[in-house]
């Protein structure tokens, strides 16, 4: 059993954990949720002894554990899954592994690391192959790789801290069974998440997390999706989001016959068509790894297709580079959130990446615009701390997320490429980022792997499939069994 | 908890000390007294002070060619090789021009210095944004390149045909500098005029947040429409730039011509890598830390001739300086707890 | 600020210290080329001088050595003439400049400059005095060696950068030669047109093998670091090879083999004019100008008499040399010495 015991942490003046106490029983599934910003990923650091607390106690077993580093964690059975897997590119998935195990010496034994680990991927159902490069793997299978780490350890306290957010919903059905085989071995879990649905669907008991401090443990049967959404936003859920009027049948966007190659040589787009009228939104589902990136990539000028063309508002800018597109009014959140920020910039500097030319004049920068303008923005989109002189890199990551959203809906740009937009956010900000791109101010390509976004907020859905659009689905039209055929590409009613 | 910033503040000073103390180590075994040596520094530094700011002036302009590109992610070693081109297209057009009156030589002369050192800056640049070759690697070549062309001009089209050394004729004396003897050269302030402007520069221009933002995440600002490339090879053109003023004071205020060994073998674009260290490549405190080096190389000189602590005295300290702060920026500024 | 005024304390106190105990005692500063002592050449001789001079003169010595580059050279001659020096010394060519300039400033501290560029520095102030040597006549004497040493009658030379500088060494050679073996031919050859030339030790070899190619097999160096190479052809193709500047005769020396294939070196003593412009010093005669040092010139330590310019025997080379070659060739001298012989200054004399 791990107990919290009134654990305070502050960074300089904000205090990120505030007196937290609660317990977690051995062998459960404890999902922990709560507000960007509330404290969830410092108190598992905390924890696995990444950073101490201020005051306070963890006992484990009744016993005070003193936590220094990560080292001390480990041997007390404790492992961590951060958000932010700590692989080496270069290594295969085994020696990975046993990278900085105790006990490796000079000599590695690596047919007896192979069989144990063959083992394990066995018992928990975490296939990977132990000589494959982590630079060849797709995030789901980096994050098999991370837990066997950890499990490799002999850990049964094990911390995982937003590991859907990454994931494709097969890859998450998937996680949600090795969890649940490691809670049948004894496995005491403990899992951070914002979305609702995960937590009912594996967790035993919750604990809400709000202004730093817990508010509620309760078991999940106990409680209800709404209630528990009261619960973390403190208030009652926000409705869910309008629709405006209908949009508009000019073309904003339109590609023709796009042929791209991959970031791994191969054909990633193979003659894809799309159009997207003005003020629409047009969900792209598919399976990941279908061409999704290499799409994206494309429309922000980031990679040059082979052939065909891409048409803004008419104008064909098929091999135009970002800055370019970006002054013809497109904006871009990224998949990965560190590629739409500078973590060692401040706040305020991240707001205005990207539209630094506007914000300055002659060439000198208007500190006092920008400064005014990120005020507005922090306030706007609820960016905690309120502070725009904070570092980005000390921002939680639902907040990072924030300021990236913040940014790149603020010069109101005419057609926006939404990848993921609602990454790590809570699920008063989801809703507040929803809202805004059902706006009908602008166009929005929305790529996301959360099926029920896109089904909530897409005009039209296309379904994008070994680098073409296979079928594309009106709204009204749309059933959740055909778009997942479609997606696997069993539809025979492809477009054209 | 302020200990984090107050540690990051102090970790160069606990660095400095932590040096002087394994010098003073080193002085004693070699066995002389080492609070002897370093007053001996001490005096040395500030009695002729006119000399410490002449050193610190060409380590400041260095210095910000080093910080200016690493704040763009680039490690410009390649500022000794800028310096002596700057040096030498100084030399030339003054030499060539010298009949011109001085106001219309002197921007000539610091222009030629500029474009010569922005275009030795420019190689490295384009190659690293164009094929991705590694900037260290292609500057040491400039340095190297560098050395062979000013010894070459300074032996044979350059040479003073009066002197069987490698060394140009006297330069035109209506660009002389009032001479350092006197306390102080003008260059210094230009230097502190440099180096507030690049603070301006990188902290108040649009450039300079293209810069910064490219230096610490490349991804994220081609993202967000940055001209990387562009950025990369405009930010060693500019570092060329500064670092081919470094040795002008040399040339105009001291030696009055170009000496192929001097230049040649000049180090200042290497101990400006530790000025630009010590300051954590803020233009501003550049000017400390080039200060701080200087006085350390001047009063080194008094202290060998008067206690006979060997010059290496100064490279080893530089050495054990650029360790530690390495070593105690990491440990004190790295993490907390 | 305590700890301030307690440093200023302390410093005037150190400075005061300095002038109490300055009895009236000449004071003799010498700033030494990059590389400083330990370099087996000028510096290690210059500083050999400097010893001397404390020895046997009474006077208070002080050095100094520049950094990379040696762009305070001119910085270290100021802060030597500052600090209350009578005479201070640069050694190596590359002091001419800051020299004169310095001298300019302090009309009433003596300098002198192992070497000096008298061409560059214009018209010499009155406290200065070039340091310079007459390496014909060295090289005279070591010409006239392998003139009675080569069995082939062809010896070689090989220069650094032509110019008159080595015309000198290269005239008073041949000169030698001839006096010693009429019959001998002399090739010369030169490694280029540059101060780099007397930094290449492929072309030394390239030259030298040439030069043993055709024939040659004495072959004379005066080329700095060049003239490496051509003591490797000549341990390597068995000929003579004849150093210069500073005892070279250890590079001859061929492991393998156990013999020495250094003939001799042509020594050019700094550390005779070191001692020499101090000795001028201390007695009052110190004038300025260009002071040349020839076989003439000469300072007793002990039973050792060293010579300016010098032929070097040592234990490398003594089974080169024998008895009746030393004589001949010191008889040489004393022809030089008398006047007997006129040793050319230039090829163009010959
Ligand atoms: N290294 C740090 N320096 C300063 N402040 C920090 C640091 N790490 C976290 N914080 C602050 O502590 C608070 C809690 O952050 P934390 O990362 O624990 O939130 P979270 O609950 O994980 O949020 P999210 O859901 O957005 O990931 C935030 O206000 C954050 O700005
Ligand atoms: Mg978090």
């Amino acid at each position: 059993m791990i107990e919290f015991r009134n654990i305070c942490k502050r960074f300089g003046s904000t205090p990120a954990n505030d007196g937290v106490s609660f317990s977690i029983k051995d062998g459960e599934i404890h999902a922990v949720v709560g507000e960007n910003g509330a404290g969830k990923t410092t108190l598992m650091s905390i924890l696995y002894g990444l950073c101490r607390q201020d005051s306070g106690a963890i006992l484990i077993d009744g016993r005070e554990a003193r936590i220094h580093s990560p080292r001390d964690a480990i041997a007390m059975g404790i492992g961590m899954v951060q958000q932010h897997f700590a692989l080496v590119k270069r290594f295969t998935v085994a020696e990975n592994i046993i990278l900085g195990q105790e006990g490796v010496r000079f000599c590695i034994n690596r047919r007896r690391a192979n069989e144990r680990i063959a083992g394990l991927s066995r018992s928990f159902g975490l296939s990977v192959s132990p000589e494959a490069r982590i630079e060849d793997l797709s995030v789901g299978e980096q994050q098999r790789v991370e837990l066997l780490k950890v499990l490799y350890r002999g850990a049964d306290m094990i911390i995982l801290d937003e590991p859907t957010a990454v994931l494709t919903p097969q890859e998450i059905e998937a996680l949600y069974a090795t969890m649940e085989r490691m809670r049948e071995s004894g496995k005491t879990i403990i899992f951070i998440t914002h979305k609702l649905r995960e937590v009912f669907r594996v967790a035993d008991t919750i604990t809400v997390m709000r202004n730093g401090r817990s508010v509620a443990t309760v078991a999940a049967e106990d409680l209800t999706p709404q209630r528990l959404g009261e619960l973390i936003i403190g208030r009652e859920l926000p409705a869910s989001a309008e629709r405006g009027c209908e949009p508009g049948c000019g073309d904003a966007l339109v590609l023709e016959n796009l042929v791209v190659s991959g970031h791994r040589g191969d054909r990633a787009l193979r003659g894809l068509s799309l159009s997207l009228r003005e003020n629409e939104v047009l969900g792209i589902a598919g399976v990941e790894g279908n061409g999704q990136r290499e799409l994206v990539e494309v429309l922000c000028g980031l990679r040059k297709p082979e052939s065909g063309t891409v048409l803004l508002f008419g104008r064909d800018v098929t091999r135009e580079p970002p800055w370019l597109l970006r002054s013809e009014g497109m904006a871009h959140i990224p998949e990965e959130r560190r590629n739409g920020m500078v973590t060692e910039f401040t706040v305020c500097e991240n707001l205005v990446l990207g539209y630094q030319t506007d914000f300055s004049r002659a060439g000198v920068l208007r500190l006092n615009s920008i400064r005014e303008r990120a005020l507005e923005l922090v306030k706007e989109y609820d960016i905690r701390p309120e502070d725009i002189n904070a570092g980005m890199g000390d921002l939680s990551g639902g907040n990072q997320q924030k300021v990236v959203v913040a940014r790149e809906l603020m010069k109101d740009p005419r057609i926006l490429i939404a990848n993921q937009p609602t990454r790590g956010l809570d699920i008063g900000a989801t809703a507040f980022v929803h809202q805004k791109l059902l706006e009908r101010k602008r166009s929005v390509l929305l790529i996301s792997s959360d099926l029920d976004e896109i089904l909530e907020l897409s005009d039209r859905i296309a379904v994008i499939f070994e680098g073409r659009i296979v079928r594309e689905f009106r709204r009204d039209e749309v059933t959740l069994e055909a778009l997942g055929l479609a997606m696997m590409g069993g539809d025979d009613h492809a477009v054209e | 908890m302020t200990t984090r910033s107050n540690r990051k503040i102090l970790a160069p000073f606990v660095s400095l000390l932590i040096a002087f103390i394994i010098g003073g180590v080193v002085i004693a075994l070699i066995g002389k007294n080492p609070v002897e040596a370093y007053v001996a520094i001490f005096r040395g530094a500030f009695t002729d002070w006119g000399f410490t700011l002449f050193q610190a002036t060409s380590l400041i302009f260095s210095a910000l060619a080093v910080a200016i590109a690493f704040h763009c992610g680039l490690f410009n070693i390649g500022a000794n090789g800028q310096l002596m081109m700057g040096a030498l297209a100084a030399a030339y057009v003054s030499l060539r021009f010298a009949g011109l009156p001085g106001v219309i030589l002197l921007p000539t002369v610091v222009f030629a210095a500029i474009c010569v050192g922005a275009l030795w800056g420019f190689v490295p640049g384009a190659l690293k944004a164009t094929r991705g070759t590694n900037e260290v690697v292609v500057t040491i070549m400039m340095n190297y390149i560098a050395i062979s062309v000013v010894s070459y001009a300074l032996t044979y089209s350059m040479k003073d045909p009066a002197s069987w050394i490698a060394q140009s004729a006297m330069l035109p004396e209506s660009l002389w500098l009032p001479s350092i003897t006197l306390g102080a050269d003008p260059m210094i302030v230009v230097a502190v005029i440099m180096s507030v402007l690049s603070y301006v520069f990188l902290w108040r221009t649009r450039m300079g947040y293209e810069l910064r933002a490219v230096g610490f995440n490349q991804m994220a600002s081609s993202y967000a429409g940055i001209k990387v490339r562009r950025a990369i090879a405009l930010t060693m053109c500019i570092s060329g730039a500064i670092a081919a003023l470094s040795y002008y004071n040399y040339l105009f205020a001291y030696q009055y011509r170009a000496v192929s060994d001097v230049i040649v073998g000049t180090n200042v674009g290497f101990d400006a890598i530790t000025a630009a260290l010590l300051a954590r490549n803020n233009p501003l405190l550049v000017i400390v830390s080039s200060l701080f080096l200087a006085a350390l190389y001047s009063g080194g000189l008094t202290a060998q001739f008067e206690l006979g602590v060997p010059s290496s005295f100064y490279l080893f300290l530089e050495g054990v300086i650029i360790f530690s702060v390495v070593m105690f920026s990491t440990v004190l500024g790295g993490k907390d707890d | 600020m305590k700890w301030g005024s307690f440093v200023l304390a302390l410093l005037l106190l150190t400075s005061l210290c300095g002038y109490v105990d300055a009895q009236k005692k000449y004071k003799v500063g010498l700033v030494f080329d990059v590389g400083g002592r330990g370099d087996k050449s000028f510096n290690d001789a210059a500083y050999r001088g400097l010893e001397w001079a404390s020895q046997r003169l009474d006077v208070e010595v002080s050095y100094a050595e520049p950094g990379p580059g040696g762009a305070d050279r001119e910085i270290l001659v100021r802060r030597m003439a500052s600090s209350g020096k009578d005479l201070v010394i640069g050694v190596g060519f590359l002091f001419t400049q800051p020299i004169v300039s310095t001298a300019r400033a302090y009309p009433n501290v003596k300098f002198a400059c192992v070497d000096m560029d008298v061409g560059s520095a214009g018209q010499l102030p009155s406290n200065v005095v070039a340091l310079t040597f007459r390496e014909q006549e060295g090289s005279f004497v070591v010409g006239a060696i392998a003139g009675m040493k080569t069995r082939s009658n062809s010896v070689g030379f090989v220069g650094g950068m032509v110019g008159p500088l080595i015309d000198r060494f290269e005239a008073g050679y041949t000169a030698g030669v001839k006096y010693a073996n009429p019959k001998c031919r002399v090739m010369s050859v030169y490694a280029g047109d540059s101060p780099m030339a007397f930094q290449d030790p492929a072309r030394g070899y390239e030259l030298a093998v040439q030069l043993n190619s055709q024939g040659c097999d004495v072959i004379y160096h005066a080329s700095g670091n060049t003239g490496n190479g051509v003591f490797k052809a000549a341990k390597e193709r068995s000929f003579y090879a004849i150093g210069v500047d500073s005892n070279q005769n250890y590079l001859g020396y061929d492991e393998s083999s156990g013999r020495n294939w250094a003939l001799t070196s042509m020594v050019k003593r700094v550390d005779v004019a070191v001692y020499l412009v101090i000795e001028d010093l201390v007695n009052g005669r110190f004038t300025g100008g260009v002071r040349e040092y020839g076989l003439k010139d000469f300072v007793k330590m002990g039973n050792e008499t060293y010579r300016a310019l010098d032929f070097a025997v040592d234990d490398y080379n003594k089974s080169n040399l024998d008895a009746e070659t030393i004589k001949k060739a010191n008889g040489i001298i004393e022809k030089i010495v008398g006047g007997e012989i006129r040793v050319p200054r230039s090829t163009k004399d010959l």
